[in-house]
């Protein structure tokens, strides 16, 4: 039977924490982009 | 040393890899993602090296004889933006997705879509840049650095060059969550953070620096875009804005990424010495802790590029003694690096030779960067070759040469094949030796005064920039045969076994040559306290 190219076994809490994770350092970096635009304003 | 591996015994079941260019267009696999980075890099490392060339040929002999100023400007500026961001980066990217599922026993990266998207914003991203190429005013000219008011009187290029900054920062940033999240989110039980090994401990720290420093960049860049485009003045001193900031907020960004170029290439070195010293890491908990001290310093010395735009007394000695800090940590690196090397049963196969390589002239390019980091000698250096010999000493014969020793210490795993030894070497030695030809007389050119990114020069300059050129075309011409040294591994040789090295130690070797598909389809156990040696 073929096998789907993830053929990796992940369980459904881990990946739910790596997306937890993904966002957070992703607002982080979006956090520091805007916080250092609006920063600059006068 | 790592006791691996409890397979499932069922490599064959997940072999199956997908056919076609849905293979690597859809790909979601960690190793066919680093191997499209790493062609990317390789194809990219081409494009900005035959820039070079163009530089090298132009600065032959004085006068102008083959280019015109406005194109050799172009030059000097495009090489330098596809080599960081399109060779050096997306090269320490692919060696992190092949090498860090396999170091740390995961079965992949942990976000394996966004890690597909990370890669395919690069073609897309570099497409926009050297579109400008064919542009009418040409490609961008002003340097990496962009620096306003100048960046601003670049002509129909300048939105592509912006969103092509901004596409490679968004890539670099989701490439570097997703070596956070396999990090800490995929090890393998017993796999503890002190027992990783020291390439992963650099890419970790590199990915958090990736993530402080290159949203400034796009900030520094979108506020470029509003004051060429939507009437804002934030760089502009007539609109009350101040241009000095931009060199702030750039080197904010530009002096973290250069450590986000070489930490990678310390932990490449870190992994390779032991191997073939036959002796584990002199200090290992030493080089973790100096690797985070210099990532940590490197946000407080950015004003060292600016020494002399002019600053406060107080602001240049500040800057001055944090940029000799940083000497401290690397110190640690350097010595413990030669400590590994003490009383080893060394032996000399390409890949050490390229790390031997790479610990002596970094530490030449190290000890320049201290002299340019003195603030009275910077006032003499500056902007002068001895800039541009010192910079292409840590990035060339630093990080590109520990990049290439990477390739050779771990191709016969990836491909199952030993690559040609004699033409490694042949590889190292015209490399060595040619690198050293183009980049030490710039330091003679730098001492006496000549000025960087010009495309004529006084002929007083004329016999070292001779030389220089010659090392530069046998450079250039050396690393097709790294091309051909690659392509004859993928395509056969002698078979390698799963351990390759006699000394390496660490999950990947104990995975078959070239590994399944799918590494660990269950988690290895970590049981030896010194797994990263």
């Amino acid at each position: 039977m073929e096998q789907k190219q993830q053929g990796a076994k992940v369980t459904p809490e881990i990946a739910a924490k790596n997306r937890r994770l993904a966002i957070v350092l992703a607002l982080i970096a979006l956090g520091l982009y805007v916080g250092f635009i609006l920063m600059q304003l006068k | 040393m790592s006791e691996a591996v409890i397979h499932d015994g069922h490599h064959d079941h997940y072999d199956h890899k997908p056919a076609g260019i849905g293979r690597w267009l859809f790909s979601t696999n960690h190793k066919d993602i680093g191997t499209m980075y790493l062609v990317f890099a390789l194809i990219m490392f081409f494009i900005g090296g035959a820039m070079a060339m163009i530089i090298r040929l132009e600065l032959f002999q004085p006068g102008l004889q083959f280019v015109q100023p406005g194109f050799f400007n172009s030059m000097t500026t495009v090489h330098a933006l596809v080599m960081i961001f399109g060779a050096v980066m997306p090269a320490g990217v692919g060696l992190a997705n092949w090498l860090i599922p396999m170091m740390i026993g995961a079965p992949d990266m942990a976000l394996p879509r966004m890690n597909n998207m990370s890669f395919w914003i690069l073609p897309f991203a570099f497409t926009l840049l050297l579109s400008t190429l064919f542009m009418e005013g040409g490609a961008p000219a002003g340097g990496w650095t962009m620096y306003p008011p100048l960046v601003l009187q670049t002509g129909h290029a300048f939105p592509f060059l912006i969103f092509a900054v901004h596409f490679l920062g968004i890539s670099s940033i989701l490439g570097a969550i997703n070596i956070i999240a396999t990090v800490f989110n995929m090890r393998a039980p017993g796999m503890t953070f002190m027992k990783l090994p020291l390439f992963v401990w650099t890419w970790i720290i590199t990915a958090f620096l990736l993530i402080a420093s290159m949203p400034v960049l796009a900030g520094a860049v979108t506020m470029l875009l509003t004051d060429k485009f939507f009437g804002t003045s934030f760089f502009s001193a007539a609109g009350g804005g101040d241009p000095v900031l931009f060199q702030h907020v750039f080197w904010f960004f530009g002096h973290p990424e250069v450590y986000i170029l070489i930490l990678p290439a310390f932990g490449i070195v870190s992994q390779i010495i032991p191997t073939f010293a036959r002796k584990p890491l002199f200090g290992y908990e030493a080089m973790v802790y100096a690797t985070a001290s210099i990532a940590f310093l490197s946000f407080f010395v950015w004003a060292h590029h600016m020494f002399t735009v002019g600053m406060p007394l107080a602001g240049e000695l500040f800057f001055m003694y944090a940029t000799m800090s940083i000497a401290v940590p690397t110190g640690v690196k350097i010595f413990n690096w030669v400590a590994t090397m003490w009383k080893g049963s060394m032996t000399f196969e390409t890949p050490m030779l390229f790390s031997l390589a790479f610990v002596i002239l970094f530490s030449i390019g190290g000890f320049s960067g201290l002299m340019l980091g003195i603030t009275p000698v910077d006032f003499q250096y500056h902007d002068t070759y001895f800039v541009v010999a010192h910079f292409h000493y840590v990035l060339v014969t630093g990080a590109i040469f520990a990049l290439t020793a990477a390739v050779y210490f771990w191709l016969p795993k990836w491909t199952g094949h030993m690559y040609d030894e004699t033409l490694g070497k042949w590889h190292f030695w015209l490399s060595n030796i040619s690198a050293n030809v183009l980049f030490f007389p710039q330091h003679f050119l730098g001492l006496a005064g000549m000025p960087r990114r010009i495309p004529d020069y006084a002929v007083q300059f004329a016999n070292w920039n001779m030389v220089s050129s010659i090392g530069g075309f046998v450079f250039g011409l050396s690393q097709l045969l790294f091309v051909y040294v690659v392509i004859k591994c993928i395509r056969g040789g002698a078979k390698a076994s799963d351990q390759v090295w006699e000394g390496a130690h660490g999950l990947e070797w104990t995975l078959p040559s070239p590994p399944p598909f799918h590494s660990f389809t269950t988690p290895p156990k970590v049981t030896d306290a010194t797994a990263h040696s």
